[in-house]
């Protein structure tokens, strides 16, 4: 592969890898650290890439695994700091979500970030990356079927608190 | 037709099926208005969600990333082997590897077998070859057994050391060719009765 085509393929995919990083790990810095990092990753491993998996396929799954050990290695220094936890989660309140004007933007967020792991994952990759389910299942290596129970539990989730919160209009 | 499952619907507003189920349900929905009131509540949902990220996206710069990408440029090229290494290798050394695997297997393993033995007899000028594939160790157990037996069984003894041997062999020779026939004969006849 040739350097230009690298570079059009990195630019291509370098936002959406940030906004996968930045939702998982709810943190800016964290956010851009990871990033850097996973792209670090796939320039040191170029060399190991085969073609028998797509290059965002590969990409992906570098940086699903870093964003997972990022998170088991941030828990762990949680747990053995607790102060630090406190800061952080203040430090999580992303400047931006304080300018949203709408009440419901503000609980869509929290609600997002309540979602368990695995929906999480499959809810920003469709929403935020606008992957296909194809895709995310690929990337995953998991059933079609898997993800899309997946998304639909973490769509549900989301409704019902919205309709809980008398923030959009339901039927009895 | 039953009201639609809510995971075929969502499947429905984000085009996942094929254009026949799509016709199915469209037509579903002429009818039903329970169904058409759930897809208006889930398609507001996911309006919903996808504002909240466009949003969320334009809140969220991506952060500089040009140097990263301009280390992509200074990519050494792979360096490819010859011809030969790439075609060749893995086939020749994979059939060495079978060859000595095969070899050693040859030599480690035990030989067990043992050398056959043949004996001969002579009986009515006629050449018996009795070929006795037993080991060695088998055979001497074997005549010691027989041996044992013999000494054992004092009658036996006897026979063999004292027996009428003798006697029988003298009463055979002194009979003239005639009897001895005759002998042969009575002996086939009570053999065949």
């Amino acid at each position: 592969m040739d350097s230009n085509r690298l570079n059009q393929l990195i630019e291509e995919n370098y936002q959406k890898i940030f906004l996968l990083a930045l939702k998982m790990l709810k943190n800016y810095e964290d956010a851009e650290d990871a990033t850097q990092d996973i792209f670090l990753k796939v320039y040191e491993n170029i060399n190991s890439f085969r073609k028998e998996a797509k290059f965002t396929t590969w990409i992906y799954r570098i940086a699903l695994n870093h964003i997972y050990y990022m998170n088991n290695k941030r828990s762990k220094e949680i747990n053995q700091f607790p102060g630090a936890h406190e800061m952080r989660t203040e430090m999580n309140a992303n400047p931006s979500s304080l300018l949203h004007e709408k009440e419901l933007f503000v609980s869509l967020e929290k609600l997002i970030n309540s979602l368990s792991p695995r929906q999480k994952e499959v809810f920003v990759m469709r929403y935020y990356n606008q992957l296909p389910f194809k895709k995310i299942a690929q990337i995953l290596q998991k059933n079609l079927g898997t993800v899309k129970s997946n998304y639909f539990f973490a769509m549900q989730k989301i409704k019902k608190d919205l309709q809980n919160q008398n923030l959009i209009e339901f039927r009895e | 037709m039953k009201c639609i499952d809510k995971n075929i619907l969502l499947d429905y507003l984000n085009d996942e099926l094929s254009s026949q189920k799509k016709k199915r349900i469209a037509t579903h929905l002429l009818e039903c208005e329970h169904c058409r009131e759930e897809l208006k509540e889930w398609k507001n949902i996911l309006d919903i969600t996808q504002e909240f990220v466009d949003q969320d996206v334009k809140n969220n710069p991506v952060p500089p990333h040009a140097h990263i990408t301009q280390r992509f440029d200074n990519l050494p090229q792979k360096q490819e082997k010859p011809f030969w290494i790439r075609f060749w290798a893995k086939p020749v050394l994979a059939t060495f590897s079978i060859l000595f695997i095969a070899l050693m297997i040859y030599f480690i393993s035990p030989r067990t077998l043992p050398e056959s033995k043949e004996n001969y007899y002579v009986i009515d000028n006629v050449t018996y070859t009795e070929t006795i594939s037993l080991s060695d160790g088998y055979l001497d157990n074997l005549e010691t057994m027989y041996l044992q037996e013999i000494y054992e069984n004092e009658d036996l003894t006897h026979d063999i050391l004292y027996g009428d041997w003798q006697y029988y062999e003298e009463v055979l020779d002194d009979l003239s060719q005639e009897e001895l026939q005759e002998l042969i004969d009575k002996m086939y006849d009570n053999s065949v009765t």
